[in-house]
């Protein structure tokens, strides 16, 4: 992994025409500005993470496989099955 | 009544109110936007959120406070606006589920770092990415969240 250290302001190039700008430091939290082509795609890591695990979630479990987790959390008592109350 | 396709119970029939609506559809799924909640007597607390445009796509879920109790739900200001929860987010009937994959080896997990968060009010849907790095995508199901021991 490349390591580079920058200030607040100052910026950095990626390829020919992506720009990354440093716009606000704050206690544990940057703030960055990206400037890039409309196609060029620029998502939080977290979120492509999560459409690999909803796509697995979808091809991955049968019935079969989610019938007896079901099983298994009605006997050990997680059963909340009342799904429209809410943790507060 | 409307009929469905469906992944996992070939054809079913439904209720509009059955409905969920996801705005800007799922991360992986972003096209897709109206999703059926399925509640089956023998997959409780097992949900599922079929897709009504596209039959082989369908997520099962679990309330989160099955996997973790203690679960603390942190909504952006994007998806409470998207929620349209109105003046007091926290007084809102929201329900709260994390998509859990079940595969034929391996152990099942929710995912509790982007739990779906639906209102029931507007049947409008999001699933909240979360920012801070408190909850896994890949939880453990069995064995987490129970206060009880193993023989109660």
């Amino acid at each position: 992994m490349l390591v580079i250290r920058r200030r607040l302001g100052e910026s950095l190039l990626v390829g020919d025409d992506v720009e990354i700008e440093i716009l606000a430091l704050t206690q544990g939290h940057v703030k960055l500005g990206i400037r890039a082509p409309k196609s060029v795609s620029i998502l939080r890591k977290e979120v492509r993470v999560t459409g690999e695990q909803n796509r697995e979630a979808s091809q991955t479990s049968t019935l079969g496989s989610i019938t007896a987790l079901a099983k298994i959390l009605r006997k050990s008592g997680q059963d909340s099955s009342k799904i429209s109350s809410e943790p507060r | 009544m409307p009929q469905a396709m469906t992944r996992h119970f070939a054809t079913v029939e439904y209720h509009e109110d059955a409905i969920l609506h996801f705005p800007s559809g799922l991360p992986a799924f972003e096209g897709l936007s109206r999703f059926l909640l399925i509640e089956h007597p023998g997959t409780a607390p097992l949900v599922f959120l079929q897709s009504l445009e596209s039959p082989d796509v369908c997520l099962p879920a679990v309330p989160v406070k099955a996997v973790d109790p203690n679960y603390e739900l942190a909504l952006t200001a994007e998806d409470v606006e998207t929620l349209d929860t109105g003046a007091a987010p926290e007084e809102a009937n929201l329900g709260c589920l994390a998509v859990v994959s079940v595969p034929a080896t391996g152990p099942a997990t929710a995912n509790l770092l982007a739990p779906v968060v639906v209102n029931w009010r507007t049947r409008i849907a999001v699933q909240s990415v979360r920012s801070d790095t408190r909850y896994h995508h890949q939880h453990p199901i069995v064995g987490s969240g129970t206060e009880a021991g193993p023989c109660s």
